[in-house]
């Protein structure tokens, strides 16, 4: 039973994480392999914070808009910049948010992390077992009915419009620095939240949980279920934090389980391009972004 | 020689023998990039391959230099090929944007990165140079040996050989005809596909080198692949893509920066300061230093 | 001149491509309430005149003023904000929005397309606006239409899409690239009807158009571009029955 809770609160905070990304690449068509630097950000934050004293939710609070910020950072690039020149400027954040973190050790801690963190409580009553992950799982309900809602609004007409056609979308008007620039503060934030709960769900975070694998992880989880769909990122990021999970029940030899499902992500991630960009849930006869 | 110009003539000797290595694995991809648009992020994937090939043909079955690096070009070659037919020209030919090549590709490079990780083991493999490591200038604190001489000469023979192919043969002629214009070089009865087939070979052939330098050098292990084509990405950038001089200056130029500042910072940083750069260059201009402005 | 008048003004405009001197030295002025007909050859630099003056291109030299003022380092999308729209030579539309999507993305204001007003909707009702009533049978068609996909509309629709688009965007200087090419002959007259209503209303057309009776049935002023200059630039008839235009057009 342990283990089913296990499971599904990972699978929940991925989702919200997925949720964040999918804003980004689904709906505003702009491909990032940085989710991880603010997830990263919303679990660092929390973990320093809550060990100097703040309250878990004040410094989920603060890590959402320190991640806003540093999402500039990614933001204003790719009001210019799209395509691999994006991708590639999503990749140097990411790969330098990890050389901080191995780095920075006074802050950081390095390569050791931070460990001892809080579980996460409201009103100072901790959230625990059951209780965490149905939490975790409001929140990502909550979470994507917000960001339901942003999609369907003019603004998110706006997103969807630029990511179709962008100089049509220009031409008529649509402002195109606003609106990129708030996109990636919104998945930013959202991301930061998962991170949050993530840190005081594993009660300690180090460099490699918010690396560039994580976040070709995520991009994954958002292309198989189906980008620009929202519950797609859900369905992908429950498949994908099931999938190590069945593999795990299949007689391999020692060692070769974690570069096994690192291949099938690859291999997925090929496979879905093929036989269907858009996804499991994504529409057909809708053009995936950028395609 | 005093002791602070000896550490900085070394640390740019070190740089300029990385700054080769760059170059090396930057120009493949760098013209598959300029030729057809594609973005061929499994190339990090085909040098370690190929690698692993020779490694294998060496150190299992004792094979001579030259009999490894011809079977690593074959390997490399018939890598190369399967993945710009089996993958990029059958998802073009679907309609496949950029975000499902770039996706694809990147698919690609993380079953080639695990896949040898499940043949071989993550641990990484190497090559001891032997004799090539003894430094030739004893005595002057310089550290040059022949491996360093090697790496330099194989570059340079290797970029001679490229500009060579560029300049005067039928072939760099029609791919230049197909990267100014696929539409145009069709019209005058180039055959653009069999072009991008045969410049993808070409990207996988010219791995090779980097390949064995790697080998002998800092050693290879399969989670390289990622590091190694986004080292050839941004010495791709930063030459302009499909400059082949472009390649190789930026390829230098990054690779003594980079070793240069082991002077200032911790060795810890010395990535996050090239990635920095990186990131003020493709603000500034994304087209890179050498190329051509896009308004 | 009454230059509260002009609306839309070019001066010295120069566009170089790869050494080919597509625009050189392109200057008019454009008066409010006024249909203008842009005709040349094809090559001869109108699509970049539009690209210029609408902001997806930069000049090489020169200056656009929309209502007196240099909008020249303006952003396409604010010069679209403030009044100067186009449609496009090949139809363009949104492949995932449906026609009425389409149609109600354009006519969005800036306000409530703003982040804040996302927010505030989630709290307080804002009251819908209503929207402006289809005027001509084309705008009818397409509201028929309105939740076809846009991307599965005919080539001629695309382009009465784009109309509405620019018409729903409340424009002030509209610029239409070859409009009415693929338009069916009572189409045609609605959508000349339509421009008219849009002159009409003191508004300014420019129109690039390859069709002759179009332009002479339509524009009170041509200006024909010869080899990126302005080589006649009058009343309609005038230069549409000029020798040498007719030769420089079309013994091209």
């Amino acid at each position: 039973m342990e283990y089913v809770l296990h499971i599904a609160t990972i699978a929940g905070i991925f989702a919200i994480l997925a949720l964040a990304l999918d804003l980004l690449v689904g709906y505003g068509g702009m491909i990032s392999l940085a989710a991880a630097v603010f997830f990263g950000i919303g679990a660092y934050g929390s973990a320093l914070l809550t060990k100097g004293g703040m309250s878990p939710t004040a410094a989920m609070i603060a890590g959402m808009a320190a991640s806003t910020a540093i999402s500039m950072l990614i933001a204003l690039p790719a009001i210019r910049v799209r395509g691999i020149y994006l991708l590639i400027v999503t990749i140097a954040v990411q790969v330098v948010f990890t050389i901080v973190l191995q780095n920075w050790r006074s802050v950081t801690g390095g390569d050791a992390g931070i460990s001892n963190i809080a579980p996460y409580s409201i009103f100072g009553v901790p959230l625990r077992g059951p209780l965490f992950t149905v939490f975790v799982w409001v929140s990502c309900v909550a979470w994507w009915g917000i960001l339901l809602w942003v999609v369907r609004s003019p603004f998110g007409q706006v997103l969807q419009a630029l990511r179709d056609d962008e100089i049509g979308a220009v031409s008529l008007g649509k402002d195109v620095v606003t609106t990129k620039l708030v996109a990636f503060a919104v998945s930013s934030a959202v991301s930061a939240f998962a991170g949050a709960l993530y840190a005081h769900y594993s009660t300690y975070v180090d460099p490699h949980t918010f690396n560039i694998t994580v976040s070709i992880a995520v991009l994954l989880m958002v292309m198989l279920g189906g980008a620009g769909t929202l519950s797609g990122a859900v369905l992908g990021a429950i498949v994908l934090t099931l999938l190590p999970e069945v593999l795990k029940f299949l007689p391999l030899p020692p060692g070769a389980a974690a570069p096994l499902r690192q291949l099938t992500y690859g291999a997925l991630l090929v496979v879905v391009v093929f036989l269907r960009p858009q996804g499991l849930l994504g529409r057909g006869a809708t053009p995936t972004p950028g395609g | 020689m005093e002791q602070q110009l000896a550490l900085f003539l070394n640390l740019l000797i070190d740089g300029i023998s990385t700054g080769c290595l760059y170059a090396l694995i930057a120009i493949g991809f760098s013209l598959l990039w300029w030729l057809a648009d594609i973005v061929h992020l499994a190339h990090g994937g085909v040098i370690i391959a190929a690698g692993y090939a020779g490694h294998v043909l060496i150190s299992r079955f004792a094979a001579p230099l030259w009999a490894a690096c011809g079977v690593a070009l074959v390997i490399a070659v018939v890598l190369g090929l399967s993945i710009q037919r089996g993958a990029y020209q059958k998802l073009r030919s679907q309609g496949t944007g950029e975000m499902g090549m770039l996706t694809a590709s990147l698919g690609v490079l993380i079953c080639m990165e695990y896949g040898l990780a499940i043949a071989f083991g993550p641990e990484g493999i190497q090559l001891d140079a032997g004799s090539a490591r003894t430094p030739l200038l004893a005595g002057s604190g310089l550290v040059v040996d022949a491996y360093t001489v090697a790496v330099i000469a194989t570059t340079a023979a290797t970029f001679i050989a490229l500009i060579v192919l560029m300049r005067v043969t039928q072939f760099g002629k029609n791919m230049r005809a197909v990267a100014e214009n696929h539409d145009l070089a069709n019209v005058v009865g180039i055959r653009v596909n069999r072009v991008v087939l045969g410049a993808s070979m070409l990207a996988s052939a010219v791995g090779v080198p980097a390949a064995v330098v790697f080998l002998y050098g800092r050693g290879l292990q399969p989670s390289d692949a990622i590091h190694i084509v986004l080292t050839a990405a941004i010495v791709a950038i930063f030459g302009g893509r499909g400059s082949i001089i472009g390649a190789l200056i930026a390829g230098l130029f990054i690779g003594v920066a980079e070793s240069v500042m082991v002077w200032f910072f911790d060795a810890g940083w010395r990535e996050a300061i090239t990635f920095s750069l990186l990131y003020v260059l493709l603000l500034v201009r994304p087209e890179g230093l050498l190329g051509k402005s896009p308004r | 001149m009454d230059t509260s008048a002009l609306s839309l003004s070019v001066r010295g405009i120069q566009k170089r491509f790869r050494g080919i001197s597509v625009l050189d030295g392109v200057s008019f002025d454009l008066q409010a309430g006024t249909i203008t007909g842009l005709i040349g050859a094809n090559g001869a630099g109108k699509s970049t005149l539009l690209n210029v003056m609408t902001g997806l291109l930069k000049a090489d030299a020169g200056e656009v003023f929309l209502r007196g003022a240099a909008i020249g380092a303006v952003p396409t999308f604010k010069r679209a904000r403030a009044g100067l729209l186009r449609t496009f030579q090949h139809p363009r539309v949104f492949p995932s929005f449906s026609v009425g999507k389409s149609i109600d993305l354009a006519g969005t204001s800036a306000k409530a397309e703003r982040f804040y007003a996302t927010l505030h909707s989630l709290f307080a009702r804002t009251p819908a606006r209503a929207p402006a009533g289809p005027t001509y049978t084309f705008q009818k068609a397409l509201l028929a239409k309105q939740d076809v996909a846009a991307s599965s509309l005919s080539y001629g629709d695309r382009k009465l899409l784009m109309l509405a688009q620019v018409l729903a965007a409340q424009g002030t200087v509209f610029c239409f690239d070859e409009l009415f090419a693929g338009l069916g002959p009572s189409v045609i007259d609605q959508v000349r009807e339509c421009i008219v209503e849009i002159a009409n209303r003191g508004n300014t057309v420019v129109f690039v158009e390859h069709n002759l009776a179009v332009v002479r049935s339509l524009a009170t002023r041509v200006i024909f571009l010869y080899q990126g200059r302005i080589y006649r630039d009058g009343p309609a008839e005038a230069v549409l029955t000029d020798p040498e235009v007719v030769r420089l057009y079309l013994g091209d």
